[in-house]
């Protein structure tokens, strides 16, 4: 297969392909045009707007909607377990800090590992697809619940009557851990977007046979991308721990935390950096919006835009610019 | 020695069995025809070789090898390709394709390869950027021929490169194939169109999970019962 005939102009490599064997330039540009606008905005704004709450579960859901977005919009297994790996991490995080002692730092770190233990635990769910992964999932997250709030183990989780982290309570530094934890999430998904590893995990999403025989290693990428995303939900479980520093297991393993983020996914459109940033913008802040203008209506006005949104936007926000031919990243 | 060699090949999808038995070798550059009604176990044949099914007995080898046990990517990275009926990812753009079938490839070799690859391909070469379910039947099937050359295969194996095309892209497709066997790729081709025979040096005859019969093209083609299932009645 050596005597091809030699390349003719027109078929030079594209831009496109050129930087992704190359790797730096559009990781680069994304790096600069998205990940550190968002950081910045994120550190600035408690200085100009009073709501430091809002911010932070604003950057906790975009981290989870982007760990979300790895597994399910990259990869297409939908974990709608996912708030076990928060869970887990949260708690976690907290009892390395309250029985270890650990400095807050090596506590989010252990959060993350626990969460990425939980993964591995859980890596036989793979092999299921559709629907039965998604359940599987869902009942190993209220498994961890059950565990964790499980009055037996009070000498250690305290079990249903929830962590107090009060006396290492630090509103300021919690909330740039959270900053940072958002940094790595995005840098995370920005090498996803530029990366061969990234195509591979969306060529399995299509056709795992096809991506196999196209030389993928496909067990192999699905784990890394399961682990990716678990990482992720475990850090911001322990960030969001410290940072709301009193919670109970129903607190940090709330189903609605997945629901929520799938939602902001498939708002923004999965498979993109930009898709589940502005899903989660756009949506957690209109639901805020509806719920100070307008409580007594607020859970109908917000399930009826979803709904409408849906319809008319199935592959969400991001086929606006798409159907106009604009490349979105 | 052959390239490829399966030996005593069996498969099943759980209770129903498929294959029986089967034996086959296609040798280096060479390129051989695989024949057989729908149903005959034509595609499992070709999956069991890339091991996307499980076998139950038998063993295949590549190039002295054996690749019992090893995943599809595996084998893969050894030289062989595979381009099932379907062929491309619709949701990625031709570019994305091409650099998904080259990923058995070393990153700096990608872009050389793919404007190696598009140069046989002027269709594709105008359209890259155009995502694979905007492609034409004909457009998508060549880009399938081209995302299986990006690994620079010593062997291809094709489930039907002719099914769903017009006689013009049929045309269009045995001729790249032509090209490729004389610059030396092996081939080894399940299909129904007999125009593919004269691209072939030898057939088998897959019948009910067996191989009911075997050898060159031109044998083939003088023995009446074949050519008469096989053949097609207008060559008679």
């Amino acid at each position: 297969m050596s005597d091809i005939p030699p390349a003719t102009p027109e078929a030079a490599p594209s831009p496109a392909a050129a930087r992704r064997a190359g790797g730096a330039p559009a990781a680069v540009r994304h790096g600069l045009t998205i990940l550190l606008p968002a950081v910045a905005v994120f550190a600035v704004a408690p200085r100009i707007y009073p709501n430091g709450a809002l911010l932070f579960a604003m950057m906790t859901f975009l981290v989870l909607a982007q760990g979300i977005n790895v597994i399910f919009g990259f990869t297409g297994y939908l974990p709608f377990g996912y708030v076990g790996f928060f869970g887990t991490g949260a708690y976690a995080a907290s009892l390395a800090l309250l029985r270890l002692h650990l400095a807050w730092p090596l506590a989010m770190l252990a959060g993350a590992v626990a969460a990425a233990l939980l993964a591995l635990l859980l890596m036989p769910l793979l092999r299921l697809s559709g629907a039965y992964f998604a359940i599987a999932s869902l009942a190993a997250a209220e498994a961890m619940y059950q565990l964790v709030s499980n009055p037996a183990l009070v000498p250690i989780t305290n079990g249903p009557y929830g962590l107090s982290l009060q006396a290492v309570y630090d509103g300021p530094v919690s909330y740039g851990a959270m900053v940072g934890v958002l940094a790595l999430t995005l840098a995370i998904l920005i090498y996803l977007r530029t990366s061969r590893f990234g195509l591979a995990l969306q060529a399995i999403r299509d056709d795992p046979a096809s991506a196999a025989t196209a030389g993928v290693d496909v067990v192999r990428s699905r784990a890394l991308a399961w682990l990716l995303s678990a990482l992720m939900a475990g850090l911001a479980g322990g960030v969001y721990a410290w940072h709301v520093s009193v919670f109970y297991p129903d607190t940090v393993f709330d189903l609605s935390f997945t629901v929520f983020a799938i939602v902001f996914v498939l708002f923004g459109g999965p498979a993109t950096i930009l898709g589940p940033l502005f899903g989660t913008l756009a949506l957690y802040g209109l639901y805020d919006a509806i719920g100070i203008s307008t409580p007594q209506y607020f859970q109908f006005i917000y399930g009826l835009l979803i709904v409408v949104l849906v319809l008319f936007l199935p592959e969400g926000l991001v086929s606006l610019l798409r159907r106009r031919g604009i490349r979105v990243p | 020695m052959a390239l490829l060699t399966v030996h005593g090949l069996s498969a099943a999808y759980g209770p129903l069995q498929v294959l029986w038995a089967v034996d086959l070798e296609v040798g280096a550059g060479e390129s051989v025809a695989l024949l057989g009604a729908n149903g005959a176990g034509k595609t499992t044949l070709l999956r069991a070789i890339l091991g996307l099914v499980p076998t139950l007995a038998g063993e295949v080898s590549f190039d002295g090898e054996a690749l019992g046990g090893l995943p599809p990517d595996a084998r893969v990275r050894r030289g062989l390709a595979y381009m099932s009926e379907t062929g491309v990812f619709p949701d990625l753009t031709v570019d994305e394709n091409l650099e998904i079938g080259a990923f058995a490839l070393p990153r700096a070799q990608v872009a050389a390869r793919m404007a190696e690859v598009l140069a046989l391909f002027p269709d594709l070469a105008g359209r890259r950027r155009a995502l694979g379910r905007s492609l034409s039947g004909g457009q998508r099937k060549m880009l399938g021929v081209a995302k299986a050359l990006m690994g620079r295969p010593r062997l291809m194996v094709m489930d039907e490169p002719s099914a769903g095309l017009s006689p013009r892209m049929v045309g269009a497709v045995f001729e790249i194939l032509a090209r490729l066997r004389e610059q030396g790729l092996g081939l080894l081709v399940a299909e129904q169109n007999v125009r593919f025979l004269d691209l072939a040096d030898r057939a088998y005859i897959l019948e009910g999970g067996r191989v009911r019969g075997q050898g060159k093209v031109a044998d083939l083609r003088r023995d009446d019962a074949v050519r008469r299932a096989y053949f097609g009645l207008e060559e008679a």
